[in-house]
């Protein structure tokens, strides 16, 4: 048989075997895209919240009390310093002005501000860390700067940081169980949609083989099935969650707390969209030739 | 060094054509003189414990019509199957038209399949396609337009006396089932037909008839292997019996 006369016989006998069953095609197409359309959406949601993420207040934070009466360029030397220490990210300096005005913005009325003759407060320096920085990393730097002179007081608060490292390492890991679990429930759901049109077509590979036909003779329908309905399951998925966004985009924009990668728009690039519904279809096709495989053989 | 990988290629490809040769004579010599099927000792072990075929031989000529009887289990499909090239020999030898069956390639095993006609047990009839698409499909497999596949297919139905074209297989009775696995079996004119148990649950009056059409083909110069369970009483007189008992010759 002719390349063209092969393929033309095996479009044929896959549209034979999708109409076949219409409601069966249309349940696993649904079913693929359902679990492939939750996938995304957590990758979505994911890609939505996490320049809000990025913007908390989640690195650890030495504060640096210098001792009072120290000169600006003491203050400067010391900034220095501490910028070279090892881990620290950024230095910025809260003078001890601005940290009485911010007090006294923050005073109720009536306070008798008078009283405040001379600034009691001292200049601070805040230096701040990777968020990802260890413990041991934090403990170290604040031990080398308490060292320092002129620093009168260094405050650092450990168990928070910990805390929010063991948070995150937790949560890190259940999202990474979790996206995996996801991607194998996508991947077993895809299989197993294809595998139903194959194994329901087991009976014509047996006969094809009898009559001699070759292996890519007797796969091949089941390719096209497999690519088709997988590039239907991925189209829905992509096309659902899409619809989804839209429609929840006026209510996202509204919450400031949620602003989105893109300032309202969809976070994933036509391309990516593309390349997940043609990684679909190459799925839908490998998984229809190694269950086809199997049956063969 | 190159002239001896030369040398091999030379040596593979000259082994191919051989292949190719031997597969071609199957469907066109039909005078030839060497037997055109050959068990030397073949045993078949299935795991360690199911012998089907113990230290077997057989020759068949051309032309001839032969039948397998034996109860069940005693390893008359596996004789088949090992023709057919759908399963190959614990040790032993299978040669069809001279060809060494488990040395053939992927591509000559079709080949060689294509050049025989098979009526499984089950009849293994698509029954989401009616009768003509059923006859069809070998034609097709074998590289026949769809327009000559149709007119091989009517002519096949017409030759098992099945006047059925257009109906749904499930529509026919077993007599038609098996009528219609037989013009499957020769709509690609094969010069060997080897039918495993095609009168297994039919009435005396539709075995006759059934083997009355094999004895024809038989006739005409094809090759015919006939797989029963139970001895026929009016067995065509033409027909060579061979028996079977525990994957042995019977007397």
């Amino acid at each position: 048989m002719s390349w063209r006369s092969t393929n033309a016989y095996a479009l044929r006998r896959a549209a034979i075997l999708l109409c076949r069953r219409p409601l069966l095609a249309l349940a696993t197409a649904l079913y693929v895209a359902t679990s492939l359309a939750l996938v995304l959406s957590v990758a979505l949601l994911w890609l939505g919240l996490a320049p809000a993420l990025n913007r908390l207040p989640a690195n650890p934070e030495i504060s640096i009390f210098v001792a009072h009466g120290t000169g600006d360029q003491e203050l400067k030397a010391l900034k220095g310093r501490i910028e070279l220490t090892a881990g620290v990210a950024t230095v910025r300096t809260v003078s001890k002005d601005s940290a009485l005005a911010d007090v006294l913005r923050r005073t109720p009325p009536g306070f008798p501000q008078a009283e405040l003759k001379r600034n009691p407060l001292p200049d601070v320096l805040i230096a701040t860390l990777a968020i990802d920085a260890p413990s041991a990393v934090v403990e170290a730097a604040t031990a080398n700067i308490r060292k320092m002179r002129p620093v009168n007081a260094v405050y650092v608060d450990l168990d928070w940081h910990r805390t929010l490292r063991s948070n995150l390492s937790v949560g890190s890991k259940v999202a990474v169980v979790l996206a995996f679990g996801g991607l194998l429930v996508v991947v077993g759901s895809m299989a197993v949609a294809v595998r139903v049109h194959v194994r329901a077509s087991a009976t014509e590979s047996e006969l094809l083989e009898l009559v001699g036909a070759s292996r890519g003779f007797v796969r091949r329908p089941f390719l096209f099935v497999g690519g088709a309905l997988l590039g239907v399951a991925g189209a829905l998925a992509v096309s659902g969650v899409w619809v989804g966004w839209i429609w929840l985009a006026p209510e996202l924009e509204t919450l400031e707390a949620v602003p989105t990668a893109t300032g309202g728009g969809f976070p994933i690039g036509s391309e990516v969209l593309g390349a997940i519904w043609v990684g679909c279809c190459a799925l839908g096709v490998l998984i229809a030739w190694a269950s086809s495989h199997r049956q063969h053989d | 060094m190159t002239s001896t990988r030369v040398a091999l290629t030379v040596l593979r490809i000259a082994a191919r054509i051989d292949q190719f040769c031997a597969l071609e004579s199957l469907m066109t010599d039909a005078a030839g003189n060497a037997p055109f099927i050959v068990f030397d000792r073949v045993t078949r072990r299935y795991g360690a414990f199911r012998l089907a075929l113990a230290d077997f031989s057989m020759v068949v000529e051309r032309g001839e019509f032969v039948l397998i009887v034996g109860p069940n289990g005693s390893g008359k499909s596996t004789v088949l199957r090992l023709i057919a090239a759908l399963d190959s020999p614990s040790s032993g030898r299978v040669l069809v038209g001279g060809a060494l069956v488990s040395g053939l390639k992927r591509r000559a095993l079709c080949l060689l399949r294509q050049s025989m006609g098979v009526v499984p047990q089950q009849a293994l009839l698509l029954e989401d396609r009616n009768t003509i698409e059923n006859v069809m499909l070998p034609a097709l497999v074998a590289g026949q337009s769809r327009k000559e596949a149709d007119r091989r297919a009517r002519a096949a139905l017409e030759r098992v006396a099945l006047d059925a074209a257009k109906k749904r297989t499930n529509e026919l009775s077993g007599s038609e089932r098996q009528r219609l696995a037989l013009a499957r079996a020769i709509v690609n004119r094969p010069a060997l037909v080897l039918a495993d148990e095609p009168t297994a649950h039919l009435d005396p009056d539709s075995t006759r008839s059934i083997l009355q059409l094999l004895e024809q083909f038989a006739i005409a110069g094809v090759t015919v292997v006939v797989a029963t369970h139970r001895p026929y009483p009016h067995a065509p007189s033409r027909a060579r019996v061979v028996g079977l008992r525990d994957g042995r010759l019977a007397s």
